[in-house]
């Protein structure tokens, strides 16, 4: 191959790296190709900084933001007035991360620390585990309207792989590399909430007023 | 300078190749994500993350739902490079046979000349693998004032070789 031939002239014509290549060729240990048993991904992870030589988490990409899908916070209220009413809708929601694993980032502890850590060295900010807000939102609904308030979260992607590294073979490799992607609130959640109106069916009418 | 290393402590590892084949978003249809084999000099890019299983699949074992691929080789990412700060653009990821000892020697050298040479000038974050202490240069065979060793997953290599890296040492 043309492109494998120029590296290795080059490699060759800094001298001692043939000689490394040639050397350890000889040495070469047969990998475990052959090793049926093969551990998941919340296995290794959780040998993360627990048994491990090494545990590094290495970021892939620019951090993803996007807004989730928006979902209905608190109980509707019905204007079963002849007048426009200015009705109180109070809630509480909570917004948690999720990832590809399925193990709680949550923790202080291997993998999740060591995911923190670097999320917070690459882009800047705090990961943030979850997002917990409350209020009283005012929603303005004319006669015979049926009032909603709506909560779509800021949230932020990142992912990357975990590379473990053992003392001692593990399910027959020293060397592990676990793909992850983990999904949270973002730190900045403006915006966020909206609400809507719209006439009231004569079922809701009916149940309601 | 380089020495040897003993291949038998490596012995088998495993790869996941999606590090270097990030996935397919709009804004990455135009990036490339290249891996590159130190030892033989092969590269092989990817413009989506499909494209990029596929052909991860073809070259290791399958190995249960994790998505974990085993690696019949010894083989173990040593180091992925990027073409903008925060990991950010196109990706160069460069496998070889071993993680690297810390002795104070370089192990490994890659050249960005040849059919490389479009990763040269180009560098702007690193993330150092298997022990591995990154070294830039800004002339073929660690040629010239070089910057290093960036030890840890480096967001921003800085301005002295921010964009002038032609060679790269590993140690």
């Amino acid at each position: 191959m043309t492109t494998a031939a120029a590296l290795r002239r080059t490699i060759l014509a800094c001298g001692s790296a043939a000689a490394a290549f040639a050397v350890t060729a000889g040495l070469a240990a047969p990998a475990h190709a052959d090793h049926e048993d093969t551990p998941t991904a919340r296995q290794l992870l959780e040998r993360c900084d627990n048994g491990t030589d090494a545990c590094v988490f290495h970021p892939e990409g620019p951090l993803r933001e996007h807004q989730a899908a928006r979902h209905v916070v608190g109980d509707p209220v019905y204007n079963c007035t002849d007048r426009e009413q200015w009705m109180s809708v109070s809630w509480a929601d909570t917004t948690s991360e999720s990832n590809s694993v399925g193990l709680s980032l949550a923790v202080e502890y291997g993998f999740a620390s060591v995911f923190k850590a670097s999320f917070e060295v690459t882009y800047g900010h705090e990961w943030k585990t979850e997002h917990s807000e409350s209020q009283t939102t005012t929603v303005i609904t004319a006669p015979g309207e049926v009032g909603r308030v709506y909560v779509g979260p800021k949230m932020q992607t990142a992912e990357g792989t975990y590379e473990l590294r053992f003392p001692d073979r593990y399910y027959g490799h020293y060397i592990w590399y676990v793909p992850f992607e983990a999904t949270g609130p973002t730190e900045d959640q403006s915006g966020t909430i909206t609400q809507s109106t719209r006439p009231m069916t004569s079922a809701e009418r009916a149940a309601h007023c | 300078m380089k020495k040897a290393l003993p291949y038998a402590a490596v012995g088998g590892a495993a790869l996941l190749l999606s590090t270097a084949l990030t996935s397919g978003t709009a804004a990455a249809e135009e990036e490339e994500h290249c891996i590159a084999n130190m030892d033989t000099g092969e590269q092989t890019c990817f413009a989506t993350l499909d494209a990029a299983i596929s052909a991860a699949e073809e070259e290791t074992e399958p190995s249960g739902p994790t998505t974990l691929s085993a690696q019949a080789q010894n083989d173990v990412i040593q180091g992925t490079f990027f073409t903008e700060r925060g990991y950010g653009g196109d990706s160069l990821t460069i496998w070889g046979e071993a993680p690297c000892v810390k002795d104070g020697w370089v192990d490994y050298e890659f050249n960005l000349t040849g059919d490389f040479s479009g990763w040269a000038n180009r560098i702007s974050s690193a993330q150092p693998w298997a022990d591995c202490w990154i070294w830039l240069y800004p002339e073929p065979d660690l040629g010239g004032s070089r910057d290093g060793p960036y030890k840890e997953n480096t967001t921003y290599v800085g301005d002295f070789m921010n964009n002038r890296t032609v060679s790269i040492g590993f140690s």
